[in-house]
């Protein structure tokens, strides 16, 4: 079982609501994204909590196709218009392109919240979750322990895995050094390779003969870099993503937490207070929907690592801040 | 008399916010067939969150629930009583493979229907095209090519199987030596075992030397035994575990050895967000078999309403409520729930999913759902961490029946080549056809032996030409309803007319069947080297043995020696011996090397041979698969190649390999044909 139970505390214990007729969220994920283990399955869990935490009542929808997924939308569109306050989430940045052509009008008792686009869509909610101070911070602890690191990605193009890139080189690479780091991707087509596993495997049978650390950015195909790193301890190590992945290897050093039930919670409990969910923004490490955990057998090893900790996430918020007025 | 209903799971509190009348929501009596208590499992969290939303959905009926302990009643008497009640509209369960079987058999006479998810391949072949059962996984047919595909993925070639007695066990032992040798693996052998005797059973497997060994242990401390027993006997490959394996008291009982332990097991459709779901409501992942219950519920439930609507019973409703595929996951939630009921008041059929999978149906064969999902595990740290998903490739065949229905790969090539044996002119033909087993359980040899008797007589054979040897205990058996009447297929033509016995299988012994073979004694089968015998032998085998009556067996020496000596005093021109048996290639295989002689085979030497239609009614299976392909095939051509026969037979025979041997010491299977075993004897 992936961790996210001990990550995604955000129910404060209280009783179960009973889900209330006014409030309906419908949430639709791309049409590979539920069973992940990771992100889209943090994302139903946490709107599940918040369901029970806030008393609303969710639907939803892992279509088969983009195009089946988009009729969802649609059909959810159409609804007759009534007293029920009515949340539509896109879980997946799929279908940015499409929402982007045909952004709805507003409506009362309407909401659409978009998760990670790049920029505002008209009438609908967005937001991103910034990547580079959090890569940047688990660049500089990579660094702490291994000389050589190698960046393992799912495609070259994608926004979020280059800038996460980005982040974890200029946090792990220094002017002296410039060549213990490399960059491998799984595939040159965009939005592809995360789900690859078997080639993640083997490439990170190559990658681990000249390097001691691989930065993992390929979604799904993950499971191969972590399959690998528990078959061949301790020549190799890693880091977890989305959500606390230690369990699944001793070569996770740490993991980059998407608090994606942080996230909902806080839009889902703005929502129902009646605020309109039209902005967009931009999250990063000073937030807390993005946090690192280290995996706990290394706490003591990075806690007797003061000086490079001390201060480091504030270095890292500033990298960040740096990189997003570029 | 019965053992009391256990009491009621916690129902759910009502929702404040529903003003509904309850009086007015009709109560869907349930039964539910389950353990109490057993490793951990509680039904009431399942039980408790279907009946909520089913309520919430409705708005028309509510399952009502009334519980059974399947450990801890007379199981057989619940059963009976449960298929019989009127107010019973369904049962779930069992959860034992054994007790599935039970449950199924009662439940078939009264056509109740019935959900489970322990599906062996013996109850999906059983019951499976009746109408009333309704299987939500895959039979372990498919968790058993899963292992064995896993195990080929470590890229290794020998593989054993270590699996329980008993009826989980059975399908991985039926099926494992079939399924390594169609995924290019080399099966080094296959043991079954006992609480008694794992140590011993599991030493004969490790001495064959597999690279990796599949486990099918039956219980938690089975599991625990093979890994302390594999470490103490010095076994160095890898254990690849079943999913009894996949339990939180196989890391209790190990400990710190339950590192490395891994295995598949069949799970959820990850995709659907059952999992997830239930985890961020009860705080713990959900326990095998939970999804699949809040499937059946959710169905049945559906189907009442459906049924009430058109007027038609609930099996109907299921039938036809389960064709309507969806694509969109997740539509097991309340919401979605909603809006199927909805479809369905307004008297639609609409398409729906489940908490389980998607519930493709295949309900024009058996009615089994298609590609169950499994994870392969691994038990890391204390924690079983799932490595990978995994369902049986959607390039198979899409019917259920398709586990089975495997497009097999490895044909025996044969040469068109002449082995320079010249055989006089044929002058007589000469039958022997033996019936090896006894008692009602093993009616399938009996009657396949009476087929192929009656065959032969419709095709130039006479009773003087025809040694018969049976126990002939199946006309007038206690359990038969028709005396006097033996059958094959339910319809069919009685077999047990005009049959003349020769022997009674119980006064001889397999040295006395030797002496008729070799023509002495009294023996009736009196050849020479200008005639040719032919041998139909249906029975159980073993490795190296083919089983007579109930306590003793030919061996592979012994029926090697005997046909080397017929052969070396020239009492046949030619022979083919069609053997119907488990293993029966093992046997087949020391016979090799004597001219004139042919094998076929219903299995190769590391396989069983399945049987092949199951009457409810008689509590049997009836005839044998490879058998009734065969008489299907040379009733249509008398006249069929050796080479075509064994083409359609290998094709059409499910579950094993039917297999050749010998050819090269008799002839061109192209060129030689049954016209020589059949037509006038003179």
């Amino acid at each position: 079982m992936i961790v996210f139970l001990c990550t995604a505390c955000s129910n404060d214990g209280g009783t179960e609501k009973d889900p209330s007729d006014q409030f309906h969220v419908d949430i639709l994920f791309s049409t590979s994204g539920l069973g992940d283990s990771g992100y889209n399955d943090a994302i139903l869990y946490g709107i599940q909590q918040a369901s029970m935490k806030h008393g609303f009542k969710v639907n939803f929808h892992q279509p088969k196709t983009m195009e089946a997924g988009w009729e969802c939308y649609r059909a959810w569109l159409n609804e007759p218009d009534d007293a029920v306050k009515k949340l539509f989430i896109f879980a997946s940045n799929d279908y940015e392109k499409q929402l982007r052509a045909n952004h709805p009008s507003t409506k009362e008792n309407r909401d659409i919240l978009f998760f990670e686009s790049d920029s505002p869509i008209e009438n609908v909610g967005s937001f991103r979750l910034n990547m580079y101070g959090a890569s940047y911070y688990i660049g500089k602890l990579a660094k702490s322990i291994v000389p050589t690191a190698a960046t393992l990605m799912a495609n070259p193009y994608d926004t979020p895995i280059t800038e996460s890139e980005e982040g974890f080189r200029a946090g792990f690479c220094s002017e002296s050094e410039p060549d213990n780091y490399d960059v491998f991707c799984l595939t040159d087509d965009k939005h592809k390779g995360y789900n690859m596993p078997d080639s993640a495997y083997r490439i990170t049978y190559k990658i681990a003969q000249t390097h001691s650390f691989v930065w993992p950015l390929a979604g799904g195909s993950n499971i191969g870099v972590f399959q690998y790193t528990r078959e061949y301890l301790p020549t190799l190590f890693t880091a977890g993503m989305d959500v606390d992945m230690s369990g699944l290897s001793f070569g996770i050093v740490c993991s980059l937490l998407k608090r994606m039930d942080l996230v909902l919670d806080d839009y889902l409990s703005r929502w129902m207070k009646g605020e309109r969910i039209t902005d967009h923004m931009v999250y990063g490490l000073d937030t807390d929907y993005i946090q690192i955990k280290i995996s706990d057998i290394y706490l003591e090893y990075f806690e007797g690592l003061s000086e490079l900790t001390t201060g480091l996430k504030e270095e890292a918020i500033e990298k960040e801040k740096q990189y997003e007025n570029k | 008399m019965l053992a009391s209903v256990c009491s009621l799971f916690a129902c759910t509190e009502s929702n404040e916010n529903e003003l509904r009348d309850d009086s007015s929501v009709e109560k869907v009596k349930i039964a539910v067939v389950l353990p109490k208590g057993q490793t951990g499992n509680s039904w009431d969290n399942v039980l408790g969150w279907v009946k909520d939303n089913i309520r919430k959905a409705s708005g028309t009926v509510e399952p009502d629930f009334e519980f059974y302990d399947e450990n801890g009643v007379d199981l057989d008497a619940v059963a009976d009583e449960l298929a019989a009640r009127e107010d019973i509209v369904a049962v779930v369960g069992c959860y034992h493979s054994a007790h599935t079987q039970t449950l199924a058999s009662k439940c078939a006479k009264q056509n109740k229907p019935m959900f489970t998810f322990s599906t062996s391949e013996e109850l999906q072949r059983a019951f499976g095209q009746r109408g009333f059962l309704w299987c939500l996984s895959e039979s372990d047919i498919t968790q058993s090519e899963l292992l064995v595909a896993k195990v080929a993925s470590y890229q290794v070639k020998r593989v054993a199987l270590l699996a329980s007695e008993g009826i989980y066990g059975q399908t991985f032992r039926d099926w494992f030596s079939f399924q390594a040798v169609e995924l290019g693996l080399e099966p080094t052998g296959s043991a079954s075992f006992s609480n008694a005797n794992l140590k011993e059973q599991l030493r004969s497997v490790i001495m064959e030397d597999p690279e990796m060994i599949v486990c099918v242990p039956s219980s938690a401390r089975q599991v625990y035994q093979i890994v302390t027993l594999a470490d103490e006997l010095g076994y160095m490959g890898r254990l690849m575990f079943s999913d009894t394996a996949y339990s939180e008291e196989v890391i209790q009982l190990l400990g710190k050895r339950s590192n490395g332990v891994e295995g598949i097991a069949g799970v959820s459709d990850p995709t659907t967000g059952f999992d997830v779901s239930y985890q961020a409501k009860f705080g713990t992942r959900p326990s095998e078999g939970e999804s699949m219950i809040y499937d059946a519920m959710m169905v049945i439930c559906y189907a009442y309403r459906y049924g009430a609507i058109h007027g038609i019973g609930m099996n109907e409703a299921i039938g036809k409520l389960l064709n309507a595929n969806s694509d969109e996951k997740g539509m097991w939630t309340e919401s979605a729930m909603q809006e199927v009921f909805a479809l369905i008041e307004q008297g639609q059929t609409p398409a729906f999913s489940g908490a389980s999978s998607n519930l493709d149906f295949s309900t024009d064969n058996y009615t089994t759902v298609l590609y169950s999902s499994y994870v392969h595990w691994m038990i890391y740290e204390g924690k079983i961490i799932h490595l990978a998903y995994d369902n049986r490739s959607e390039n198979k065949a899409s019917s259920a029946i398709a586990a089975w229905e495997w497009n097999k790969q490895f044909y025996q090539e044969f040469e068109d080549k002449d082995p320079g044996i010249t055989y006089p002119a044929l002058k007589g033909k000469w039958a022997v056809v033996v019936a090896a087993s006894t008692g009602w359980m093993n009616y399938r040899h009996q009657a396949d032996a009476l087929a192929f008797y009656q065959f032969l007589k419709e095709h130039g054979y006479d009773d003087e030409h025809i040694v018969l040897i049976m126990a002939d205990d199946l006309a007038n058996h206690p359990n038969n309803p028709h005396p006097g009447i033996v059958r094959r297929l339910p319809n069919g033509d009685n077999l047990y007319h005009d049959v003349e016995i020769d022997y009674l299988l119980s006064s001889l012994k397999p040295e006395d069947f030797q002496q008729i073979l070799l023509g002495k004694g009294n023996s009736p089968l009196d050849t020479t080297a200008e005639d040719n015998i032919l041998l139909f032998w249906s029975g159980h085998g073993t490795k190296g043995e083919w089983l007579w009556g109930e306590e003793d067996a030919l061996s592979a020496d012994r029926v090697s020696e005997t046909i080397r000596e017929m052969a070396s005093e020239h009492r046949f021109r030619k022979m083919m011996c069609i053997i119907e048996a488990c293993y029966s290639g093992s046997v087949a295989k020391h016979c090799e090397g004597i001219p004139g002689l042919l094998m076929l085979t219903a299995a190769n030497g590391e396989e069983t041979s399945k049987a092949d239609y199951y009457n409810i009614d008689l509590q049997v299976w009836m005839t044998n698969r490879f058998t009734s392909c065969l008489l299907e095939k040379i009733n249509l051509d008398p006249n069929i190649s050796l080479r075509e026969l064994y083409i359609s037979l290998f094709q059409k025979t499910l579950g094993s390999h039917v297999s050749v041997y010998n050819a090269n010491s008799y002839g061109s299977v192209y060129r030689n044909s049954m016209r020589e075993y059949l037509g006038n004897t003179h």
